[in-house]
């Protein structure tokens, strides 16, 4: 069952039970009240009645002095005038009618429970579909005054209004019923729409959101829901990316190593099974022996980059000038025996790291641009403070990388020019380790550089700590 | 003799499989990125080409489109052993592959299958006084038919294309039989005794030690 009728069915019910308990009690209240003043204004006739029959009898007493019967005295007070027309009648102390002005006779059970001290009672009482008070006062001589008053109109009122207020309830009950029932339906109308996208997330399409609006629960579970559909696309494309590059690693990898192995095993099979003169000789183990050299390159690096991933470093706070002029030391003549121009703008500042391995990205990173430069080009090695950190620069006037490979450089065996980067020695795994070193110490290392434009390396260094402990990996 | 471009931008491989194949009586030529191969395939035709797929400049598979331009069968090197690499150089029309690091032999079989099915060997291969029609299966012998077995007539023929080279015992039984090699039956020493028998052959078919066996011619 949906939750909308659920809803309905629950809320129905109550508010129609409730809604019936209210009315009855203000309907029962209403009418005791009511019937309370009638039976007031009754006694209040009766008591009237009862003293103007005592009154009368009084009279006849000190008039006529026992020389009078109770009829007389009652003819007396008939004809001294009575305003209950009607609804009179007396007993005599014996229980027999004695006066009784028209034939209404109701009967009733009040004159039976009075005596000396209770002289004054009263019942309602139904007869024929009418509804009467019977009020009764007992006079010092036993004679008892009987009063009747019609009350009908209040049961009837009462009737009416019970009548009138079940239907009201029915149909109100019924109009809030639908009206729960819709905005329940147009409430969960949203959640319908939430567990169709999901179905649809489900089933892989991660570009899919809800339309979230309106500020109740449902509106904020289609935010979360949106919020939460985001980052699990974030994530799936991480991993995918992640996957990827795993992928290309494998395969540049195997490519790598794949290809020493040919020559390697394709010369040797030459010299273990063909007769070569010894100038091929010479040349197949030429072949063998810088093929295997590239082998060895190849698994120092390897080992590197998985060492530095695991080792834990430790980091202390480094002088930004210093740092620089050792750099500057090992590269200035390089630089200058291959005819380019050696600069360095290097401000104070300092950061935290670890010396070694921070001289070494910036070689590597100085080593490629010279790579990368031709005879009369400007290296440009740059640093500074740079709001809370620091930052390094290295700068060529080389060939530069098309923007589509920037993104691709730091990873494992890419090389934008597979044969140059070959002759000068390199296996495409020199930025993956700038990159890590950089990694290890919180810096971020963008690229910017076009074909033709030369490069431009930034090595963002996060706020100096005053003493540091970093764990590798 | 046919001609056979290689595209390859390891010199240490290109050089490799060049001084091979000339060995082997073809006429090699090299281009060592895509642009060159495409130039030199315009200029010149050649009964085969040996493709690397990764190669600077145009790709392998941009260069093995154009070649099929032409109708020359492409055999291309991978590196990496990728069924979806191998899959998709096959569907792009080249004859066969060879998956890097390969055997001299292998690229000896392979070039002269996909030049036998387009009809670019000699029909022919002598040696000696013994003259093999490939076509027919036949072998003779100074002008007289020789009957062989297939075993053994596969086993001349495997032979006869590589002269002067020792060819280990597990490339033969793997070339002639097919299927992993193992040592105990001796099947290989068997059958390269008999045709040696057969055909005369005691002084030019060689054992070597511990390898296998050579024909010399």
């Amino acid at each position: 069952m949906k939750l909308s009728w659920k809803l309905f069915f629950i809320t129905t019910p109550v508010m129609i039970l409730a809604l019936t308990f209210f009315g009855m009690w203000l309907i029962h209240a209403t009418f005791s009240d009511s019937l309370e003043k009638e039976i007031a204004q009754c006694s209040l006739e009766n008591q009237y009645a009862a003293t103007s029959y005592i009154l009368a009898h009084r009279a006849y007493e000190d008039t006529l002095a026992g020389r009078f019967t109770e009829e007389d005295v009652v003819g007396g007070f008939h004809e001294a005038g009575s305003e209950q027309e009607g609804c009179l009648r007396i007993y005599d102390a014996g229980g027999e009618v004695i006066y009784e002005d028209n034939g209404l006779a109701i009967p009733n059970r009040v004159r039976e429970r009075l005596d000396e001290r209770h002289n004054f009672g009263y019942e309602i009482c139904e007869t024929r579909g009418e509804y009467y008070v019977a009020a009764l006062s007992r006079a010092e001589n036993g004679v008892t005054v009987e009063t009747l008053h019609r009350v009908t109109d209040i049961f009837r009122d009462r009737d009416q209004l019970s009548e009138t207020y079940r239907l009201g309830l029915l149909i109100a009950s019924l109009c809030m019923g639908v009206v729960i029932w819709a905005v329940m339906n147009l409430s969960l109308r949203k959640t319908a729409e939430l567990s169709r996208v999901a179905r649809t997330l489900a089933s892989g399409d991660l570009g899919i959101r809800v339309r979230a609006e309106g500020s109740d629960e449902i509106g904020m579970l289609a935010r979360d829901f949106n919020s939460m559909a985001d980052t699990m696309a974030e994530q799936m494309e991480r991993l995918k990316e992640e996957a990827a590059r795993k992928e290309r690693f494998t395969s540049a990898f195997a490519h790598e190593l794949k290809t020493p192995l040919t020559s390697i095993i394709g010369y040797s099979e030459m010299m273990a099974t063909m007769d070569l003169s010894p100038g091929e000789i010479r040349m197949c183990g030429d072949y063998i022996n810088r093929q295997s050299k590239r082998l060895q390159s190849l698994s120092y690096k390897l080992l590197g980059m998985s060492l530095m991933e695991k080792q834990k470093i430790e980091l202390g706070p480094i002088r930004c000038t210093e740092l620089a002029r050792q750099v500057e030391a090992v590269e200035k003549a390089l630089v200058r025996k291959r005819g380019m121009v050696w600069r360095m703008d290097v401000a104070e500042g300092w950061i935290t790291g670890d010396r070694d391995l921070l001289q070494s990205l910036f070689l590597n990173l100085i080593d490629n641009g010279v790579k990368a430069s031709s005879p009369g080009g400007v290296i440009l090695f740059f640093g500074r403070p740079e709001g809370d950190g620091y930052a390094f620069a290295v700068a060529d006037q080389g060939t530069g990388v098309a923007k589509e490979e920037l993104s691709r450089l730091t990873e494992a065996f890419y090389m934008v020019d597979k044969s140059r980067s070959r002759k000068e020695g390199g296996a495409g795994l020199g930025l993956t380790l700038c990159q890590e070193i950089a990694k290890l110490h919180g810096a971020a290392m963008t690229f910017d550089s076009d074909l033709g434009k030369g490069m431009r390396i930034c090595v963002r260094f996060p706020k100096a700590e005053r003493t540091g402990r970093r764990d590798g990996g | 003799m046919n001609r056979i471009l290689i595209v390859e931008d390891e010199e240490a491989i290109s050089n490799l499989i060049r001084m091979n194949l000339v060995r082997a009586g073809y006429q090699c030529d090299t281009a060592g990125d895509g642009i060159t191969a495409v130039n030199r395939l315009q200029e010149e035709s050649f009964d085969l080409v040996l493709l690397d797929i990764m190669l600077p400049g145009l790709n392998g598979y941009e260069v093995l489109d154009y070649a099929r331009t032409l109708e020359t069968p492409v055999i291309f090197l991978t590196a990496m052993g990728e069924t979806e690499q191998k899959v998709r150089g096959l569907m792009a029309g080249a004859e066969d592959y060879i998956s890097k690091p390969f055997e001299l032999t292998e690229l000896l079989a392979r070039v002269s299958t996909v030049l036998r099915r387009y009809n670019k060997t000699a029909r022919r291969v002598s040696f000696l006084d013994i003259e093999i029609d490939t076509d027919a299966m036949t072998v003779t012998k100074r002008g007289e038919a020789v009957k062989l077995t297939r075993k053994e007539y596969e086993l001349l023929l495997l032979f006869a294309r590589n002269k002067n080279r020792t060819l280990y015992r597990e490339t033969i039984y793997e070339n002639v039989w097919g299927g992993e090699y193992s040592d105990r039956g001796r099947t290989v020493d068997l059958h390269v005794h008999r045709l040696k028998k057969k055909l005369d052959l005691e002084e030019h078919i060689i054992a070597m030690y511990k390898i296998g066996y050579r024909l010399e011619a």
